[in-house]
């Protein structure tokens, strides 16, 4: 393996030492909640209290999950936004275009360490799912592996459409905004056609006097789930590509 | 000058701004040499620097670093060059073992004890964030690590500016024995010209955009004087035989490119020895050719 590219593995986690630290406790604090909080649902007060409540589980499945798979790509996060602005303003960029290191080398750096990450966050969701499964009693359904696949990619999409615009306006403001906004559009149809979805599903259990089942939105979401299936990895090739390319170009510009 | 061999050769250089142009600037620095590279403040010697580091793309003209083309042999080029700019250009939470951690695998020459060498030499701590680090700190660790991974030529781009004079003069001397290996040489841009003075064996002058002057130090401080001339004295000096001339109120000081030419015309005058200094400030006025 080129050595280069091990430097500037070195590099990103020097400076995300905190944050990889952090999400790393968080993510072992969620295990543990999980286990903790799900061994109690079943056995414990969570299930004397909660008695009825189907609701209170649901919200807390869906809550672990989320912070599981938020852990799991914060640290790429951060090494595409803001390691990539501190570069740029503290000349390191400028640094690098002296060293022997070429714009593909950086490119092949930047986005493999991304993809790798996404990996990593979908391993990294596996523990979670198996606590879970071991402290409830219940596999996941296809409703949490939807949220959690959509969480990891809309994390890994707003990395991509970020990375370049960090490059290029230097600051979290603009291209923080730029990312979400941009993010948001490719991620509205999913948002409105589940709002749509869940409306109908809270609607329809009112008016027959029964709880709302999140649950039962994967069966409602039927014959949307293999456009969502295939929008997935199609948006993060797309997103990954154009921002390769674009990215490329700043760095062939020697934008520093 | 030519006759050597180059650690860098630039050919009609040019890079166009709006509102400034780089004009087809040719020098070349001798390999085993140090060059000073001065000029006033948006002369054009950042710009003529990142050009050579191939920062900044040239849109005409040639560069040749250690005879190799600095675009297409690009990668060599830079395993044999180190950079220093007027800032440290690493974050400042990081400390010198992160850098030495980091280098260790960035440059395949790097050498932690030389490294090390320099920190313990130049009292920097090791594990202290370069965010606590004063300027003349981090401007020694910035020369620490270019002079750790056996680079060939150093470029320095203002290197030297703000800092104390006992710490550039302990930079100097760090320079001075980097040229005893007779293949390292240094191009170095700054506007403190008395510190090149004391350590340039060759100087390059660019003003606007465009090259004045470029040449050993010697040559060019042997070259040049001052008349010190009476108001009367002056009026007999044609135009066309100095560069400018500084208006007192007994006279004038007239700067001439050429002493001998000059005492032989001008027999009755007294030509002074000249500094980089004056020799900067003359042709930066030589539009106005009389100032004050």
């Amino acid at each position: 393996m080129n050595r280069r590219y091990i430097a500037m593995l070195k590099h990103d986690v020097l400076l995300s030492r905190k944050t990889l630290i952090c999400t790393a406790v968080g993510y072992i604090v969620c295990i543990i909640l999980t286990a903790l909080v799900f061994l109690s649902a079943k056995y414990g007060n969570i299930a004397k209290y909660s008695e009825g409540k189907a609701d209170i589980i649901l919200t807390l499945r869906y809550s672990m999950l989320t912070f599981a798979a938020l852990c799991c790509s914060v640290p790429f996060t951060e090494f595409s936004g803001k390691n990539v602005i501190s570069d740029m303003n503290c000349g390191w960029q400028k640094f690098i275009y002296t060293a022997p290191l070429t714009v593909k080398e950086q490119l092949a750096y930047r986005y493999g360490v991304n993809i790798m990450g996404l990996l990593t966050s979908v391993i990294l969701v596996l523990p979670e799912l198996t606590v879970l499964r071991l402290c409830s009693g219940q596999w996941s359904g296809k409703t949490e592996l939807i949220i959690i696949a959509y969480i990891i990619a809309y994390c890994y999409i707003m990395t991509m459409v970020s990375l370049p615009l960090n490059a290029y306006f230097r600051s979290t403001d603009k291209a923080g905004l730029i990312s979400m906004v941009i993010t948001i559009v490719i991620a509205a149809p999913v948002m409105i056609i589940i709002k749509d979805k869940v409306d109908e599903m809270d609607n329809l259990a009112k008016a027959g006097g029964q709880e709302f089942d999140l649950n039962m939105l994967t069966d409602q979401l039927e014959d949307c789930i293999p456009y969502f299936a295939a929008a997935v990895p199609v948006l993060i090739i797309v997103s990954t590509v154009l921002s390769y390319h674009l990215m490329k170009k700043l760095l062939e510009k020697r934008v520093c | 000058m030519n006759g050597c061999e180059n650690a860098i050769e630039i050919k009609g250089l040019t890079k166009r701004y709006d509102g400034f142009t780089l004009d087809k600037l040719s020098f070349n620095v001798p390999k085993g040499s140090i060059m000073g590279f001065i000029g006033q403040n948006g002369a054009g010697k950042s710009t003529t620097i990142n050009t050579i580091l191939n920062i900044v793309k040239p849109d005409e003209g040639e560069i040749k670093v250690m005879g190799l083309d600095h675009i297409k042999d690009e990668q060599e080029v830079k395993r044999n060059i180190a950079a220093v700019f007027d800032e440290l250009p690493f974050n400042e939470q990081l400390n010198a073992n992160d850098i030495d951690f980091i280098f260790a695998d960035l440059f395949e020459k790097w050498d932690s004890k030389t490294f090390f060498g320099y920190l313990e030499r130049f009292a920097l701590p090791r594990k202290k964030k370069f965010g606590q680090f004063s300027k003349g700190m981090k401007m020694k660790l910035q020369i620490a690590s270019a002079l750790s991974h056996g680079a060939k030529l150093l470029i320095m781009d203002e290197a030297t500016t703000g800092l104390d004079p006992v710490v550039r003069s302990e930079i100097l001397d760090i320079f001075l024995e980097y040229l005893q290996d007779e293949n390292n040489s240094i191009l170095m841009s700054s506007h403190i010209t008395s510190d090149l003075e004391k350590i340039a064996d060759s100087v390059t002058f660019i003003d606007k955009g465009r090259l004045l002057l470029t040449g050993y130090k010697d040559d060019i401080l042997d070259s040049h004087a001052v008349l010190k001339c009476t108001k009367s004295d002056f009026a007999e000096i044609e135009k066309s035989d100095f560069v400018s001339a500084r208006l007192t109120d007994f006279g004038a000081e007239v700067m001439v490119a050429d002493r001998a030419l000059a005492l032989r015309k001008y027999s009755g005058l007294t030509a002074d020895k000249t500094t980089l200094e004056e020799i900067m400030l003359f042709y930066v006025n030589r539009d106005k050719k009389e100032w004050r």
